[in-house]
């Protein structure tokens, strides 16, 4: 096969896969990684005939570290691994939540964190929001530089990222309080989740909250913060009805979408459940919690 | 460019679209046709093979990213002289239908077994998340690898 | 002779013969089987639902290189159909739906193939649509038939006309009278229900090639003699060019009972000399589903003081799409649904078959059985509501029984459904039917009855006995998931000969070798396949007893086959082996062979009681009895199955451990139509669920074990008394929980699927 019609490369250093990625080519180069978006792209009715450059053999993509500074988690750490990473740590009982349901398990042994966050028209992922939650910040690595962007500022930006940029690794601060993770679903499990609600919650020793981050994934076409009621409840002790009643009052602030699998009225209305789920989970003990 | 793997205990090496799915090498290039192709999109699990020991759906795996890996497809599970034992409980309970999933099956639940030789009928259920099957119905090939099961049975328990 | 051998020898547990294979991945379905040496072909389909064709250009495709044939319109030029020949194969110069084949091309790989439809050039002149029933109706819709009027009527008699492909009617006695009593109350309901996609995993597949003047048609369905009728005249070539065989069938529930894809590879196959392979890919298969058809419910009866039935009108409209299809059929189906589970006074029932440019329809395990069902046992429950009558007294009270009088007239035989309730109840005694469960969900809980139908008709079967005692069993019939062809049928054929169902080859379907058959399905392949078994074995079984008479110099009489012996009757060890008898034939009147032939009885309706029906009257009725329990939760709508238990008429059960894998199967279909398969069609006229992530089937951790009781001793037409059993599981599968639902949350359930959305906001009602 001639030079210019390598199809496919499998660097394994982040600068080789850049160096493929910025060359210019007759074909489109795109990252792979898990493979479980990328190789639908027929299906999407996307052009498929493009550069595959595997990040698979790139081993500082695969490392979960942890400092004192937080968690750096690699791009290719695939949601299987990620939940057992996390197995027994009660601060992230979120993020291993939505890493250790999603879809089903052979998916989970597959899709990455990376591209969980890069597939920009997957409009229900469970990771994002978990990571929206933490305080995530995101590390891109470009041939210009490397920059590091919150979660909310970088599915902003999604859309038109340059293809010659990695996303690298994502940061996670230490945590500080309780996480949970609700979603609903059509049916029991295996399917992309109709509405996904995601929390953080920092209370002060009186028990009222000092540190809320609610976010939302499968709601609108993008994850999301759910700024208007995570004002609404700051400050407050953590009351699962309350904040059920809270967020009924604060529906208006969202829009949510019509979908095939769901309409959006529809997500709106168990949104209200879902949360009260996700406090319920925040207040009890990590091994009583809702299967849900 | 070549890629080298190991499929079914034999060395291969594929020269074609690197950039193809596992399955479609499995199916056309090296005609093992036990995987089968039916959603294309994961949810199914009817090409499920195992990748380094991992049940994977071979439908999303870009076959240039298997360089040296030992894939195992169904046709590499058993022997004529001796199946194994999800599939010689599926013959007992006579839980086989159409039989289009049950390739699927086998090596999501082989591999299953091996890690969890004691389940409970939800733990199978939820293993079987990514296995869809079309016919029958489910319960009876839960019955039959419970029957697999090191766990303790009551004596109340169907039998075949 | 022909009842000498003992009925409960073909009962048992036999295994499958193919299981072995199918979990080792050997066995080779159709689509395993296009090796390098066969082309791919592709449809080009149109992308929209009402268009003229302005411009077709198949040029650029045909003069790439790999690309090895394409066909069109032009060269097929036959219209076929049932009831009704409306169905070209290509759009010719009008587009009917999205998805319609405009061309297909055959080319060296499938990628080439795909490209190669892109190059094709087509122009369209759209049209407006008509998409629903509504709007197929209405007084100024545009025709989807244009000219309905010039197509060739197979079965005359029905009312036809516009956007109505088929109506058919039933007037039995006076139901004007009768609503118009003082003393009747009158209750009314309206239901509607949605598609179903069949969703076998293997979809529908074809390999085709032609030698020596004839087609080879290799094909996943489940009627070789449909295919080989269809390709035959849509190509107008002699119906004995046309050979078909086929392989393992991976499911089809329905959805291959009709032609589709085979004479696209046929022309091709002619076209290009060469084998070709035609497959659905998985959005195909979604979009051109041959769905259980959306539809239309309107029921209306007249109760009296007592709780009878004095009178029942219904209309039903079921969308047949763009061609009429199996629905033309189907309509004859519907009074023997709504009319059948009761006792009637007088019935009026109306069912219309009616065109819209969306994809064509067709049958589905119980077809529309599974709807009407729904909609009959949810007015049923409304009519014990508005007249204060417990609803299991009801149902008790007003099944149909023996001598009772059906939709069309016949007179039912045996008391069934009766029985089978009480067993259902004496099992499971009704405690509440609503309440609320201590988590705070609706509890729910229901009882239905269902009556459906055993598709008879024609088969044919031949039976071989080898030299070695074997025989070898040679039918049209098709093994397509459901054990027929592996279970029942040589445990048939092994009781009427006394030798192991293992012994009985049964050979795969090929038109070359096999008699006229009507196809698998309809629960019709045990009764009438196994009916012209026994037939055929009634002769083998003369021709070897008159052998061994000879050789035993004992009358034929006093004869019994058994363990592969001729043994005098009541003195084992007397006779000799099956081999010996069969050696002494070869030797004197040649080799040994029988045939038989079974067909539908023909049960007659009371005369000018039906218009428009394709069959008067049901040769064999089967009744089912469902319970469920559900738990529903009020915000998200999510119902939950508590408990499922299926009392079933099988007339005889010849393999109780398949039956219940039928039963196990059928029911969980049943599930994920009531709950969560849904198919919808966009404002462009394209079905919007293109794959699994947005058509729900039922996965493992949807689903219960079903509890099951087998109803024996039904009267019963079938071979041994059997009825067929793999169907009916899934026919009251919505109505039951339906019911529950509807009992859990006290609203009037009234469509489906009954999808967390939809309950949800029945729940919330104008809140919403």
């Amino acid at each position: 096969m001639a030079q210019t019609d390598v199809v496919f490369h499998q660097p394994e250093t982040i600068e080789a896969a850049l160096s493929v990625l910025s060359a210019s080519a007759a074909r489109p180069a795109i990252a792979v990684a898990g493979g479980t978006w990328v190789m639908r792209a027929g299906l999407r009715g996307e052009d498929t005939d493009k550069t595959f450059v595997s990040l698979a053999k790139i081993a500082a993509l695969r490392s979960i570290e942890r400092a004192d500074d937080g968690l750096r988690i690699g791009a290719m750490v695939t949601h299987a691994d990620l939940a057992s990473a996390l197995d027994d740590d009660p601060a992230y009982a979120g993020l291993h939540r939505a890493c250790a349901i999603s879809a089903n398990p052979a998916i989970r042994r597959r899709a990455t964190i990376g591209g969980n966050l890069c597939s920009d028209a997957f409009m229900a992922p469970d990771l994002v929001p978990a990571l929206m939650a933490l305080g995530a910040t995101v590390n891109l690595h470009a041939p210009t530089g490397e920059r590091r962007v919150s979660v909310a500022d970088f599915l902003d930006g999604r859309a038109t990222r340059p293809a010659s940029e990695i996303l690298t690794h994502i940061h996670l601060p230490p945590p500080r309080g309780a996480t949970a993770h609700a979603r609903a679903l059509l049916r029991q499990a295996g399917e992309y989740p109709v509405a996904v609600v995601s929390v953080l919650a920092h209370c002060r020793t009186d028990g009222t909250c000092q540190t809320l981050r609610i976010a939302l994934s499968a709601v609108e076409p993008a994850p999301r913060r759910w700024d208007a009621l995570e004002n609404a409840l700051l400050g407050r002790r953590l009351d699962p009805v309350a904040a059920r009643d809270a967020a009924q009052a604060h529906l208006k602030a969202l829009h949510p979408r019509d979908g095939v699998d769901a309409a959006g009225w529809y997500r709106a209305r168990l949104l209200p459940q879902l949360v009260e789920r996700a406090f319920a989970d925040l207040t009890r003990p990590t091994a009583q919690r809702d299967p849900q | 460019m070549t890629v080298s793997f190991t499929l079914n205990g034999r060395a291969r090496t594929y020269a074609g679209d690197p950039r193809s799915s596992l399955l479609e090498v499995l199916r056309e290039t090296y005609r093992l046709t036990g995987a089968k192709d039916v959603c294309g999109e994961g949810f199914c699990g009817a090409c499920m093979v195992q990748i380094d020991g991992m049940p994977t759906t071979a439908c999303l795996v870009p076959v240039g990213t298997l360089e040296g890996a030992d894939v195992r497809s169904i046709e590499g599970v058993g022997t004529e002289e001796q199946l194994n034992p999800v599939q010689q409980a599926s013959i007992d309970f006579d839980v086989v239908q159409c039989g289009m999933c049950f390739p699927g099956m086998v090596m999501t639940l082989t591999h299953f077994l091996q890690d969890n030789p004691q389940p409970t009928r939800e733990d199978v259920k939820s293993a079987l998340t990514g296995n869809i099957c079309r016919c029958t119905g489910y319960e009876r090939i839960i019955d039959a690898v419970m029957s697999l099961s090191l766990a303790p049975k009551p004596l109340t328990e169907a039998q075949p | 002779m022909k009842n000498a051998h003992d009925p409960s020898l073909a009962v048992m547990d036999l295994p499958r013969r193919d299981a072995r294979d199918k979990l080792r991945g050997r066995t080779r379905y159709t689509v395993d089987q296009a090796g390098p040496e066969v082309l791919h072909a592709v449809l080009l389909r149109a992308t929209v639902a009402s268009a003229r064709i302005t411009r077709l250009d198949v040029t650029p495709a045909l003069a790439m290189e790999g690309v090895h044939a394409v066909a069109t319109h032009l060269d097929a030029p036959g219209l076929h159909g049932i009831g009704i020949a409306d169905h070209p194969i290509f759009a010719s110069d009008i587009v009917r739906y999205h998805g319609e084949p405009v061309a297909v091309i055959a080319a060296e790989t499938l990628a080439l193939a795909r490209r190669a439809a892109r190059a094709v050039i087509v122009d369209y002149e759209t049209l407006p649509p008509v998409l629903t029933l509504q709007a197929a109706l209405a007084p100024d819709a545009p025709l989807v038939h244009p000219g309905w009027e010039n197509y060739d009527v197979l079965h005359p008699g029905a009312a036809r006309g516009g956007n109505v492909a088929w109506e058919a009617r039933v007037d039995r006695g006076d139901t004007d009278a009768a609503f118009a009593r003082k003393d009747v109350t009158i209750v009314e309901g309206s239901y509607d229900v949605g598609r179903q996609n069949h969703v076998p995993f293997e979809p529908r597949a074809v390999i085709a090639s032609y030698e020596d003047g004839r087609f080879h048609i290799q094909t996943s369905t489940q009627a070789p003699w449909t295919v080989k009728h269809v390709v035959a005249t849509v190509l107008q070539v002699p119906e004995f060019a046309v050979r078909v065989t086929v392989p393992a069938v991976g499911g089809g529930f329905g959805l291959k009972f009709d032609c589709s894809l085979e004479p696209y590879a046929a022309i091709l196959a002619r076209k290009s000399g060469r084998s070709v392979s035609l497959v659905n890919s998985r959005r195909e298969e979604m979009m051109t589903c041959l769905c259980r058809e959306n539809a239309e419910i309107r029921i209306r009866s007249a109760i009296d003081a007592e709780g009878a039935i004095v009178a029942r009108e219904a209309t039903v409209l079921m969308d047949c799409g763009a061609y009429g299809g199996e629905q033309v059929f189907l309509t004859t189906m519907t009074a023997h649904t709504l009319a059948g589970n009761y006792r009637l006074g007088a019935a009026k029932i109306l069912t219309r078959a009616v065109y819209t440019n969306t994809p064509p329809n067709g049958a589905f395990r119980a077809c529309n059985g599974v709807y009407n069902t729904f909609a009959l046992e949810r007015h049923t429950d409304e009519i014990c509501a508005a007249i204060g009558m417990d609803p299991f007294a009801f149902r008790r009270r007003n099944v149909i029984g023996d001598g009772d009088i059906g939709a069309t007239g016949q007179t039912f035989q045996g008391d069934v459904l009766r029985p089978m309730l009480d067993r259902m109840i004496d099992k499971y005694p009704v405690e509440r039917r609503s309440g609320r469960l201590p988590d705070g969900r609706l509890y729910g809980r229901a009882t239905t009855v269902g009556t459906w139908f055993i598709f008879v008709g024609p088969s044919a079967a031949t039976v071989n006995l080898n030299a070695d005692g074997s025989a070898t069993l040679v039918t049209a019939g098709v093994e397509i998931g459901s054990g027929t062809m592996m279970q029942s049928l040589p445990q048939i054929v092994a009781a009427n000969l006394g030798i192991h169902p293992d012994a009985v080859i049964v050979k795969t379907a090929d038109t070359d070798a096999a008699g006229r058959d009507l196809g698998v399905g309809g629960g019709r392949t045990t009764v009438s396949i196994g009916a012209a078994s026994e037939a055929a074995c009634a002769e083998v079984r003369e021709k070897l007893l008159t052998v061994a008479a000879r050789l035993l110099q004992t009358s034929a009489t006093a004869l019994v086959l058994t363990n592969g012996r001729v043994e005098i009757a009541g003195k084992p060890g007397s006779g000799m082996a099956l081999k010996a008898v069969i050696a002494e034939a070869e030797l004197t009147t040649g080799p040994i062979a029988g045939s038989g032939a079974f067909t539908a009885a023909g049960t007659t309706a009371m005369p000018g009681c039906a218009t428009g029906h394709f069959i008067d009257a049901i040769d064999i009725p089967v009744f089912a009895v469902h319970d469920c329990e559900v738990a529903v939760d009020e915000t998200s709508g999510r119902c939950e199955i508590l408990s499922y238990r299926v009392v079933q008429d099988v007339g005889r059960a010849l393999n109780r451990r398949a039956i219940h894998g039928q039963i196990q199967g059928g029911v969980v279909q049943g599930i994920g139509y009531a709950l969560t398969e849904e198919v919808t069609i966009g404002a462009d006229g394209a079905i919007e669920q293109t794959g699994f992530d947005t058509y729900h089937v039922p996965l493992a951790g949807d689903v219960l074990p079903v509890d099951f009781d087998l109803y024996e001793g039904a009267p019963s037409l079938g071979p041994l008394g059997t009825k067929g059993a793999g169907e009916v599981p899934i026919l009251n599968v919505a109505a039951t929980l339906a019911c529950a639902i509807a009992n859990a949350t006290g609203k009037p359930v009234a469509s489906l699927p009954m999808t967390p959305e939809r309950v949800a906001a029945l729940i919330a009602g104008d809140a919403r």
